[in-house]
């Protein structure tokens, strides 16, 4: 027997669940690959070659989910997120690359990590997300 | 670009959420049109156009 088609709003939280899930396996996965070698098999070459490969496939399993999720939102929703990743690259291309130019001329001593783009990227795109909402829902009636 | 999706959502009794749910979009969307917010799509302005058995002219107009 053929399912019924989901609503918008059905669909779209099963798309953000399902998203929710492959992000946390990421997470999980990246946290075994990274602490495993001294908590768990004592730098063993092969078993971090495998945790590493386990992290990937789940990653790329995650911008699948993330893919289909922007796919199954509205066109309004696609807009703003697509406003949301132009705003995140040229943040982080601009600052990034001004950071670069500050370091280099020696005005700043801090020692940076790949993490902190990824924080910086995270945080550009979810206050560009939110204050894009907010304009949109600004007189809201219902 | 000017609508009377307002207007006829009232005289059709509909919720922004039932209209959303109808058109496939989410409420938010809704509202954004019904505000001039967001010019919808050709798609979405045929399926506005569709349920309420107007052409899309009756709906959308051009404000130029």
């Amino acid at each position: 027997m053929k399912k019924p088609a989901l609503t918008f709003e059905q669909r779209n939280k099963k798309n953000n669940l399902n998203l929710a899930k492959w992000t946390s396996a990421w997470v999980i996965t990246l946290a075994i690959a990274s602490f495993g070698p001294h908590i768990l098999w004592q730098e063993d070459a092969l078993f971090s070659v495998v945790a590493i490969a386990i992290n990937v496939v789940v990653g790329i399993m995650m911008i699948m989910a993330n893919k289909r999720q922007i796919k199954g939102m509205d066109e309004l929703q696609q807009r703003l997120h697509l406003n949301a990743m132009a705003i995140t690259l040229g943040a982080s291309l601009v600052f990034g690359l001004a950071y670069s130019v500050v370091q280099s001329s020696g005005l700043l001593q801090f020692k940076e990590d790949i993490s902190h783009l990824v924080l910086f990227m995270g945080l550009t795109y979810l206050i560009s997300v939110l204050v894009m909402n907010k304009q949109l829902n600004d007189g809201d009636e219902e | 670009m000017k609508n009377r999706l307002k207007v006829l959502r009232a005289e059709h009794n509909y919720t922004q959420a039932k209209l959303a749910e109808l058109l496939d979009v989410s409420r938010q969307t809704i509202n954004a049109i019904e505000k001039g917010k967001f010019d919808p799509s050709l798609p979405l302005a045929f399926k506005a156009a569709r349920l309420f058995n107007l052409t899309i002219e009756d709906i959308f107009q051009d404000e130029e």
